[in-house]
């Protein structure tokens, strides 16, 4: 049908259906129902886990499944995820959407929608949903409904980042004609409890499910080859450094042969001050922890010294994480 | 009736003489030689040669100069007739699209956009963020040197 209708006839058309429909269907149930999710609870660094999502559709409108992944961004799931359904009417390869497709209610790119909508579950945030979509449309018959729904098993391969993390997977599906309805009738969303838990790395886990730490860094993406500077504002969460005349930079940066620490209180450590209790310290990485040769800094543990012995670490008693964030 | 035909022509005579004159104009300037010096139109190499030393960083179109020690970092550039030779590079800690010396190259010695540097482990090309003046006394390059979403632009002055 989407070949019949041009963008423009299908909007004005399909606003028109949907706004009746949207009556219509107020007290009708989901037109799709997440049963059960089997994830593994935890994982090593780069391995390939396997998923699966039962379905029910309980609905008969629209006929090209659509199915969203929620994932940490380090794992660069559109890259490598691959995903297939299985049913009782039949199958079909799961394609990456085109980042470009829109939702045709909101006329928003599905993986904005969806995330606006729905959230990202416990994770404070460094994820992002991948969508996918039927490669093969696959009608549901005219009798299917809550009560003769069609069952379905979507299978998920992905491989998870090289570095240690908790976070909350998600998963939503929908269906490419009728879109993301107003009514949330043709959508669901499920994260799965508990988060999952990536170990095998060296250094502490970046833990998405917990709350959300100090920006420290003000790049919005770098990696440790990049120019940093770290930026420690005393006042948030009222440290026992506000007021402090000097703030030095006790850090560590890790790597496969073990950490390189620097925690003195000289001019290398010493950050400026920029007013108002904030200090920056500027650094590049290579030659600030003299990088070993053909070694490559998984993470930066730190925290923030006056000469007086007060220490400032995060809320959880362990030293401020500072992790590579690079998408591109 | 014979009034007004008759001012009805005289723009038509007005007009004849002035396009007469026009052309003759023409011819008249056609008979200069214009003369063009030799070598005027020749093609250069843009010659970069010489001591250069850092002087302003940006990192994503802010000056992060005084943040690290920049002005440290100096590069020497060789140069002989056919184009660029060799390099030398005084990194002094900072960081560059290259830290070792080796060879460097225009992708167009006439009108250069980037320049590549190959040391003995790898080649790494940087832009020219503006059209190199000849014999000039500064020339900014720009390139990454971690995530790609960041832009370094360093410019060099003459020593």
């Amino acid at each position: 049908m989407t070949k019949i209708f041009g963008r423009q006839h299908l909007s004005i058309g399909k606003l028109m259906l949907i706004n009746t429909l949207a009556v219509i269907t107020l007290s009708l149930p989901k037109c799709f129902e997440i049963t059960e999710v089997r994830q593994p609870e935890t994982a090593l660094v780069d391995e390939t886990i396997n998923i699966e999502v039962d379905i029910e559709v309980t609905g008969k409108d629209g006929d090209r499944l659509v199915f969203a992944f929620l994932a940490p961004r380090s794992w660069s799931a559109a890259k490598k995820t691959t995903m297939h359904f299985t049913s009782t009417i039949g199958g079909s390869n799961m394609s990456l959407m085109d980042p470009e497709e829109l939702d045709p209610v909101s006329n928003l790119p599905w993986a904005q929608q969806i995330t606006e909508r729905e959230g990202i579950g416990e994770n404070y945030g460094e994820v992002q949903w991948v969508v996918y979509k039927a490669d093969d449309a696959l009608a549901p018959p005219g009798n299917t409904s809550p009560d003769n729904p069609v069952n379905g098993t979507i299978f998920i391969e992905t491989k998870v980042g090289p570095s240690n993390i908790i976070t909350q997977l998600g998963y939503f599906v929908s269906e490419a004609f009728w879109g993301y309805l107003d009514d949330g009738n043709n959508s669901l969303s499920f994260f799965y409890d508990p988060c999952i838990e990536v170990s095998g790395a060296s250094g502490q886990a970046q833990n998405l499910c917990g709350p959300a730490p100090r920006r420290l860094v003000d790049l919005n993406q770098y990696t440790f080859e990049d120019v940093l500077t770290i930026r420690f504002d005393a006042m948030e969460d009222s440290t026992a450094l506000v007021g402090a005349g000097q703030v030095f930079f006790c850090s560590k940066g890790i790597f496969d042969s073990g950490p390189t620490e620097i925690c003195e209180t000289t001019t290398r450590t010493e950050m400026i001050s920029g007013g108002d209790n904030i200090w920056y310290l500027t650094l590049w990485p290579p030659e600030y922890y003299s990088v070993p040769n053909g070694e490559i800094m998984s993470e930066l543990l730190c925290n923030f010294q006056d000469k007086n012995g007060t220490i400032i670490k995060d809320p959880s008693g362990n030293d401020f994480q500072i992790l590579a964030k690079c998408f591109q | 009736m014979q009034r007004i035909l008759e001012s009805q022509k005289m723009p038509n005579v007005y007009t004849i003489l002035t396009c007469l004159l026009c052309t003759s104009l023409m011819f008249i300037a056609c008979n200069d030689e214009v003369t063009i010096p030799v070598g005027a139109l020749d093609e250069h190499i843009v010659d970069l040669r010489g001591d250069w030393n850092l002087k302003i960083v940006q990192q994503n179109n802010n000056d992060i100069s005084d943040l690290l020690s920049f002005t440290d970092l100096s590069l020497y550039l060789e140069m002989d007739n056919d184009g660029p030779t060799h390099y030398r590079i005084e990194t002094n800690g900072l960081p560059f699209a290259v830290l070792a010396d080796g060879t460097w190259s225009f992708d167009d010695v006439t009108y250069p956009t980037s320049i590549t540097f190959t040391t003995s482990e790898e080649s790494t090309t940087v832009l020219l963020d503006r059209p190199p003046v000849s014999g000039g006394d500064f020339f900014s390059v720009a390139f990454s040197l971690g995530c790609a979403a960041n832009t370094y632009v360093y410019e060099f002055t003459k020593q």
